[in-house]
């Protein structure tokens, strides 16, 4: 295990340097993360890789769980009803993001193709980079791109119904 | 989208799309037709993901966790819905407002039936989202409020007005021992005297079956008397039972700590059940931090404590031996080395604050024994137990060489002495090998009359001398001998092996 910490360090160490303003909040949420992570899957990480690719997991579900309780809370505490359109900005980013939506469309992609919607966790809530993913399910950069590609517009058109 | 009859093959939309891709866009709506041939379904899915593709655009390009940081400030910033102050609350008209965190706002109320102030917290929305979590709430509540002990702010009431929880309990002024830490550390007199009123505290709960699960300075307040009352027992195991997880809370917990687990025990950390001794585990932290005015665990940052938690030793110099022996009996790693009950720690803690250094003193079954010196102890017990019974057959004829009633005296004294001695021997020696736990108490219960028989029996011998010396000398001189032996044995030979197994302290170890 001790490996899975120092692996925990460099994981906050690169989120922060994304983002040095929320730096803070990064490391409490790859705490979070990590927290989370032990529950899922207490001894099995076996190596960077696949602490990444289990980090990913735990992330989705832990944004997931967020933009929810605060969608619940908008709606509990004025009175308002309000839809899942509580879009995230993405910093730098012209577009924005309803992480609860983009969830449940990643769920019908995994029923479409699983693989591509893994490719989605790891790079979106996972952070991997295209090589990082490549690794972590034992296919070609190239092919992480290609499918990458697809799912995007996919999700991206689903994403639009909502 | 489309249905799963006219659904395209997956595999095949993507083939396309990638070599739709490589051609130029005016001519791709040509390309199409040519590629996907009479399967429309096809086409069209192709054509709509080409419509939705932009080259090296930023959907979904940057990772979540840049965004997440918004996310936990809007938990934060979470809407508190107007002040009460003023305002009636069913029976309750709201004073002031005391504090908000994690759990909600909490205010300084007066219950207008009996003219008392108390502490109402409102319970925030989310922690009292759906029935199930209410019930759980309200049965958490319950065990809460029957603690009752002067160390423990009292649970008077779960209440709920228009959909709305709030807990009422007793009102304490007075300072938290966090505002009582940032004037610096406390004096070690000081530091045991707190840490008896909370252990003792503690005791009250844990043996209500209430674990706090949440001590830290933030939950202890200093009362105007010199006493000490701790605040929210029970709320941590509210806010789980109420759907959320521990870290959940945590993460919103009064601002300023924000998501730092630094009084959490390791197994709190990794998630796995926990039982009292994680109080013991955080109470641990909190003296540490009172006596030495650093936090015994901290690191740079959240992540870099929770690995100092779950595997540096604690950090504790300059305490005073006998506090820093408690301190790091109550942080150990694995919940088994620590203190076997809260009550044992209280008692440490009461030793300790009446001058009593030796610790080890009032930690009632201390050390597990050392293998070989138990052995030795075993052994000596199985071969009394073995010449007791070996002894019954020549008595036997010392019975007949005595003759009539003395003869029955001898024989049937002796034979009651080394069955219960043999028996009540052997019996420890069971406990010592299957409920090593257990052995202390029961060496207690048998050793008056273990003693009973032994004197017995070594008399028994001396009488079988006595009878058996005119006529069979040899048989005289074996009972005399075996007599002496046993004096021996239990004299010196037994009290040698029992300190050795029981009472050698190898624990707690000498530390730095």
């Amino acid at each position: 295990m001790p490996e899975v910490y120092a692996e925990l360090r460099r994981l906050a160490a690169r989120y922060i340097g994304r983002e040095r303003a929320k730096s803070i909040q990064a490391t409490e949420l790859v705490h979070e993360a990590y927290l989370r992570l032990l529950k899922d899957q207490p001894s099995r990480v076996q190596n960077r890789t696949h602490f990444l690719a289990i980090a990913a997991i735990s992330m989705r579900r832990l944004l997931v769980e967020r933009a929810r309780a605060r969608a619940a809370l908008k709606r509990g505490g004025d009175g308002i009803r309000v839809t899942y359109d509580e879009r995230l900005a993405v910093p730098g980013a012209t577009s924005s993001v309803d992480v609860v939506a983009l969830d449940r469309a990643l769920d019908q992609l995994t029923a479409l193709d699983p693989q591509q919607a893994r490719i989605v966790e790891l790079r979106f809530f996972g952070g991997l980079t295209v090589e990082e993913t490549a690794d972590a399910i034992g296919v070609s950069p190239a092919t992480v791109k290609r499918r990458w590609s697809v799912a995007k517009a996919w999700l991206k058109r689903e994403l639009s119904h909502v | 989208m489309t249905t799963a009859s006219n659904r395209p093959d997956w595999e095949r939309v993507n083939e396309a799309f990638h070599r739709a891709l490589a051609v130029d866009p005016p001519l791709r709506a040509a390309f199409l037709d040519h590629e996907c041939g009479t399967d429309a379904a096809l086409k069209r899915e192709v054509a709509s993901l080409l419509g939705w593709h932009v080259e090296d655009d930023d959907f979904i390009e940057a990772p979540a966790f840049a965004s997440a940081a918004d996310l936990l400030d809007a938990i934060l910033d979470e809407p508190r819905g107007p002040t009460l102050v003023g305002q009636h609350v069913g029976p309750y008209r709201i004073v002031s407002e005391l504090g908000a965190g994690g759990m909600g706002v909490v205010y300084l109320a007066e219950d207008t039936r009996l003219g008392r102030h108390v502490a109402l917290k409102a319970l925030a929305p989310r922690l009292t989202g759906d029935a199930g979590g209410r019930e759980r709430l309200r049965r958490e509540a319950r065990a809460a409020a029957a603690l009752s002990h002067p160390g423990i702010a009292t649970v008077y009431a779960l209440e709920e007005f228009d959909d709305q929880l709030y807990i009422a309990s007793e009102y304490v002024r007075g300072e938290t021992l966090r505002d009582r830490l940032s004037r610096g550390p406390v004096p070690p007199a000081m530091v045991l005297n707190l840490g008896v009123r909370i252990a003792r505290a503690l005791v009250a709960a844990h043996e209500g079956g209430v674990i706090h699960r949440d001590v830290k300075p933030e939950n202890v307040m200093l009362t105007a008397d010199g006493g000490i009352k701790m605040l929210d027992f029970g709320l941590a195991r509210m806010a789980v039972a109420a759907g959320l997880g521990a870290e959940d809370v945590r993460l919103t917990a009064d601002g300023a700590i924000l998501g730092t687990p630094a009084y959490m025990s390791p197994e709190q950390l990794r998630g796995a059940d926990v039982d009292f001794r994680t109080d013991i585990f955080s109470l641990g932290v909190l003296l540490c931090e009172l006596a030495t005015g650093t936090h015994p665990f901290a690191g740079a940052d959240a992540a870099s404590t929770i690995a100092r938690i779950l595997e540096t030793a604690p950090r504790a110099a300059s305490l005073p031996p006998g506090l820093s022996r408690v301190i790091h009996i109550c942080l150990e790693k694995n919940r088994d080395e620590r203190y076997r009950s809260t009550r044992e720690l209280a008692a440490a803690l009461e030793a300790l604050s009446r001058g009593v250094e030796r610790v080890e003193d009032v930690r009632t079954p201390a050390a597990p024994p050392s293998p070989q010196a138990l052995w030795w102890w075993q052994f000596h017990q199985a071969a009394v137990s073995v010449v007791y019974a070996a002894m019954l057959y020549p008595l036997w004829f010392a019975r007949s060489l005595a003759g009539g009633v003395a003869g029955h005296a001898i024989f049937f004294s002796g034979l009651i002495g080394a069955s219960a001695a043999a028996t009540l021997r052997l019996h420890l020696s069971f406990t010592s090998r299957v409920y090593p736990d257990d052995v202390a108490d029961q060496r207690t219960r048998a050793a008056f009359w273990i003693r009973l028989s032994d004197a017995l029996f070594v008399l028994v011998m001396l009488a079988a001398a006595a009878a058996s010396a005119g006529t069979h000398a040899s048989l005289a001189t074996l009972f005399v001998v075996v007599g002496v032996a046993m004096l021996v044995a239990f004299t010196m030979i037994e009290p040698a092996t029992t300190r050795a197994a029981f009472e050698r302290r190898t624990w707690p170890p000498d530390l730095p």
